[in-house]
């Protein structure tokens, strides 16, 4: 296996409609490009454009630095060792309980519970919890580019779509059929 | 995943017809998609009438032209992810036609020298397989050599949709400097026939809710798969 610095383009002669993996960068580069023929084609006819620029800035000075073509580089990585996903049960001054189902086990049944500080969670989560609130807990190890590791804990409470009407409607007759079936009628 | 990794991804990108110029981050905010600490913290790198491009930190990049939308992570929880795209075009953008689908899920990682990443190479695509040339490819110039560059295996015919393929490619990493580094890139793809998505990103959006966790643990899973050759070489 070697390094390559020459594949972009590839991409290309395959219909790029067809194609929903990472060579997202790739198309930007293609539209960018576009942009700024645009652009400087409109720059050659100033005069003659009724719009409100009035900076001759070149294109290289407005898409400066922002052609991401290389990977995004981070400081720091995180792993996963493992994933809950909770609902809360009660909240008090400080804390709140939750009961907990393993993801990294791909469990579907809450089988633990468990109490957190209500400052473990990020500010804006703070604001919105509440009982019944789901959330996902993660613990895992943060390493940096020079090799320091530590274990980190992150809370992050879900943000899923509120339920329709036709979906409470769905639910309730599903519910109304299995109580049926349950009860032998 | 049995190494860990030096970089880690996940993406969703949805092919169909997109208003590029609306993905601005106070718009997130103000349709509850992002908290108004998100705002604060983004930062916009174009957003024009055919395109948009914005980032907050490391948890969040949205890439929008008329016939791709891509979000992308790389902190987990990477469910957070899913639950933005899944609440952008179920909730408030529901009438876009979405009819293709792809999760993907990008590692970086070390097997620790040049030697043992150019053996797994080797055993990806053996050179032999290129006759007469083999021997040209091996011999290079001064420390320099040729060797397998981009591999891509496909697999069909999967039970778990209509229409579909999941892809792996493996290439050496250029984020990882001393020539150790591979990236294993997984793209799991799934397509509603076009005139379904007339009805808008319902069907899409079903499929990206009922099977992004499951696709990840697929995706991590055959990442390790390519890590376990390090142990074999």
């Amino acid at each position: 296996m070697i390094d390559q610095t020459a594949a972009i383009g590839m991409y290309f002669d395959k219909e790029a409609n067809d194609i929903t993996d990472n060579i997202e960068d790739l198309v930007f580069k293609s539209l960018y490009q576009g942009i700024a023929n645009d652009y400087s084609a409109r720059q050659k006819h100033l005069l003659n454009l009724d719009d409100t620029i009035s900076d001759r800035a070149d294109i290289k000075d407005i898409f400066k630095d922002k052609l991401p073509l290389q990977p995004r580089e981070v400081h720091y990585s995180i792993s996963v060792l493992q994933e809950w996903e909770g609902y809360v049960v009660s909240i008090s001054n400080e804390t709140f309980t939750a009961r907990l189902v393993d993801v990294t086990k791909n469990c579907t049944i809450e089988d633990e519970e468990a109490d957190f500080h209500l400052d473990d969670l990020e500010d804006t989560d703070r604001s919105r919890i509440c009982p019944g609130s789901i959330f996902r807990w993660i613990i895992g190890y943060r390493r940096s580019l020079g090799g320091t590791k530590d274990r980190i804990s992150r809370i992050v409470l879900r943000n899923l779509p509120s339920w329709t009407k036709k979906e409470l409607g769905k639910n309730q007759r599903d519910a109304a059929e299995w109580a049926s079936k349950l009860n032998g009628k | 995943m049995r190494i860990e990794p030096e970089n880690n991804s996940v993406s969703i990108v949805l092919l169909g017809s997109f208003n590029a110029a609306i993905f601005h981050p106070a718009w997130f905010v103000a349709n509850n998609l992002l908290s108004k600490n998100n705002l604060e913290s983004s930062e916009v790198e174009i957003i024009l009438k055919e395109i948009a491009v914005f980032k907050i930190g490391d948890w969040l990049r949205i890439q929008v032209v008329p016939d791709r939308f891509i979000a992308e992570t790389l902190e987990p929880p990477f469910v957070r992810l899913s639950d933005l795209v899944y609440k952008t075009f179920r909730e408030v953008l529901n009438h876009t036609p979405i009819f293709k689908l792809g999760i993907n899920r990008k590692v970086h990682f070390t097997v620790g020298d040049e030697e043992t990443r150019n053996k797994i190479g080797k055993m990806l695509a053996p050179q032999e397989a290129w006759g007469e040339w083999a021997d040209f490819i091996a011999r290079g110039k001064d420390e320099k050599h040729g060797g397998m560059i981009s591999i891509v295996m496909q697999q069909v015919g999967i039970d778990d949709r209509e229409i579909g393929h999941i892809q792996a490619k493996v290439q050496p990493s250029p984020l990882i400097k001393n020539g150790s580094g591979i990236i294993v890139e997984v793209n799991d793809h799934y397509e509603i026939p076009k005139d379904d998505a007339l009805d808008g990103a319902i069907r899409i959006t079903d499929i990206l809710s009922k099977q992004f966790e499951d696709s990840i643990r697929r995706s991590e899973w055959i990442i390790d798969q390519v890590m376990a050759l390090k142990e074999k070489v």
